[in-house]
């Protein structure tokens, strides 16, 4: 046979390198409002990290001759009942807010993802024993359960977002393992089998990568759940102790002044709505990308 | 059928049970003080020998099965003991504000459903269009924003600036319906919002994928009416998954109530439950988490089982 000489293609050199943040770009262009979220979520995160930069005055900082001032170019926001900052107790209510939901998250799919993932994978009565448990705490009502579990533990950061975590563990359960009875038959897994790979190396090295996309949007979904439930309680009392500066708190505190001073509750509910709607806008961007035939359900 | 009907009814008789367990467990195995827990004082100040003869009491010496077995067995007859806060019977003081939540969750239910449906069709009739865009970006943010919140919103408009509404007042619906539709107005529609939102979003998804079917062109061709075909023809097919996101917003709703009714002065459950916290009354806190619970798991099997009776496609084995 003789040589041939076969003209090379043409190879895109800078491709491979930028092809991440080309991607992300590309995809950025199609779709707005999810890298719109991501952007907005994006900035609670810095505010979160940098509020005691950001921040004019300390989030407890009192002073009784300034009570209930309105917003002026010393107070951005006015200040509350004691005199306190409200545009640095909003900016420092950011890290209770987000620090929560994001260690409920975590939580939540410590318990929730291998608890689905076994469940699916070995099926029978490992699975059904599994999806009983999770049931149970489907069944009962989260805030319900968090309160409770607050209340018998003592409020504190930690034991508000273990209670929120428990509360919202089941979603992950479920999710997960309707994402691994998917996935049980599919032609890697039988091929990982079929290399002799052990049970659990197929379950987390072969299956769980490939569940990471569904997992991301329910860690998005119920972040602005659990957001929403520490609010909740703090709105009850039953949150963080005062006087940390929490939204759900402000708002509790401006609740007792709406006839008098009811412009004070619109600064932490709109940081409340702004941060649960980002949340769930991305958590339903990233669902419709992985998944163009829900869109819009 | 009937095998899938007694599985159901079995798989969740296990719920309750361990619904039970855990609620149980919280309140007295977990690390805390169940002297404070069971009687709502604590115990600091008292000798050891004092603790001991007020846990001998509550029968707090005995092993952890026996105690469950008790509280238990005396839960299913219906008596859950008495409150930590005024020693009245929780189960009583439970069915005295059931009447208050169920008005208030049923008005909910029916206002967000009948929101909920109408908005998410008017959506889906017009698919991208400014009034689905519209009422898409409604109902999303119906959904991020908390009921409490809401709630301040609408009492500044309606009670502070309009004085139109009161902020509590409750009254039964058959003793002064007009007093009692302006005391509900307001936490209603808010309690209802949280499940319209859902609705909505199932509505217009729902229908916009039966609307692609075959058997609506067969109508289209027939020459009947926008109207008549979705009504009649599309509607009725969409709604099946809408009836199990209301019946699985249950949970949603009676959660909602606790903070709504507390808002709006509504003496029903939800707010018995909070006041059963800021009293450290656990003895009431446990009984209403597990109603909670059991009407949710009811309401679930319920929508379960009536699938095959809404869709006679869908048969169980």
């Amino acid at each position: 046979m003789t040589e041939q000489s076969i003209p090379a293609l043409p190879v895109p050199r800078r491709a491979a390198r930028n092809s991440i943040g080309r991607q992300t770009f590309a995809l950025a262009r199609r779709y707005p409002v999810t890298a719109g979220a991501a952007l907005v979520l994006l900035a609670f995160c810095v505010v979160a990290i940098l509020a005691p930069m950001l921040a004019p005055y300390g989030p407890t900082e009192a002073n009784g001759l300034e009570s209930l001032a309105g917003p002026s170019r010393d107070h951005f926001f006015g200040t509350d009942r004691f005199g306190r900052d409200v545009f640095s107790r909003v900016l420092f209510g950011t890290r209770i807010s987000l620090g929560v939901g994001f260690v409920a998250v975590i939580i939540a799919g410590t318990i929730g993802i291998p608890l689905g993932l076994v469940g699916g994978y070995f099926g029978g009565l490992v699975d059904a024993l599994l999806m009983r448990i999770t049931d149970t705490f489907m069944a009962i009502p989260g805030l319900l359960l968090a309160l409770t579990l607050v209340l018998v533990l003592e409020p504190s950061f930690f034991t508000v977002a273990l209670a929120l975590g428990i509360a919202a563990f089941p979603g992950y359960a479920r999710v997960m393992r309707s994402r691994v009875l998917a996935l049980r038959s599919a032609d890697f897994v039988l091929a990982a089998h079929a290399l002799g790979a052990s049970n659990m190396r197929v379950m987390f090295r072969h299956i769980l990568p490939n569940a990471t996309a569904p997992m991301i949007v329910v860690a998005s979904l119920s972040m602005g759940g659990a957001v929403l439930a520490e609010a909740g309680l703090s709105f009850l009392g039953v949150g963080v102790r005062p006087p940390t500066a929490t939204w759900g708190a402000m708002l509790k505190d401006s609740f007792t002044l709406i006839y008098t001073t009811p412009t004070l509750m619109l600064y932490p509910g709109a940081a409340i709505f702004v941060l649960i709607l980002a949340l769930n806008l991305f958590g339903d961007g990233v669902r419709d990308i992985l998944d163009p035939r829900q869109r819009g359900s | 059928m009937t095998r899938y009907v007694v599985r159901s009814v079995l798989q969740s008789l296990v719920v309750v049970f361990l619904v039970s367990v855990v609620v149980f467990a919280i309140m007295r195995a977990l690390p805390g003080d169940p002297v404070a827990a069971l009687s709502g004082e604590s115990t600091v100040g008292y000798d050891a020998q004092q603790v001991k003869e007020i846990k001998e009491s509550l029968g707090l010496n005995r092993p952890l099965v026996i105690q469950y077995l008790d509280w238990a067995l005396d839960a299913v007859r219906g008596d859950f003991g008495v409150s930590a806060r005024n020693n009245l019977s929780v189960s009583e003081e439970i069915q005295s504000r059931l009447i208050a939540s169920a008005q208030l969750a049923v008005v909910a239910m029916i206002l967000g459903t009948i929101a909920g449906v109408a908005f998410g069709v008017i959506a889906a009739l017009r698919p991208r269009s400014p009034i689905d865009l519209a009422v898409t970006l409604l109902a999303t943010s119906g959904i991020a924003v908390p009921s409490f919140v809401l709630s301040m919103g609408l009492i500044w408009i309606f009670t502070v600036q309009l004085h139109w509404l009161p902020i509590g007042g409750f009254t039964n619906l058959w003793d002064d319906p007009l007093l009692a539709v302006k005391g509900l107005a307001m936490p209603a529609s808010v309690l209802g919002m949280t499940i319209a939102a859902p609705i909505m979003r199932h509505t217009r998804s729902s229908l916009l994928e039966v609307l692609r079917y075959d058997y609506i062109r067969t109508a289209r061709a027939k020459g009947l009416s926008g109207k008549a075909i979705v009504l009649r023809h599309a509607l009725r097919n969409s709604l099946l998954p809408v009836v199990t996101v209301a019946g699985l917003r249950m949970a949603a709703l009676l959660e909602g109530s606790v903070i709504v009714e507390t808002m709006f002065s509504v003496p029903g459950i939800g707010r018995l439950a909070v006041n059963a916290i800021s009293s450290r009354d656990y003895p009431t806190l446990q009984a209403i988490v597990v109603v909670f619970a059991v009407v949710t798991i009811v309401v679930n099997l319920l929508v379960d089982l009536t699938y095959t009776k809404l869709d006679p496609r869908i048969t169980y084995t």
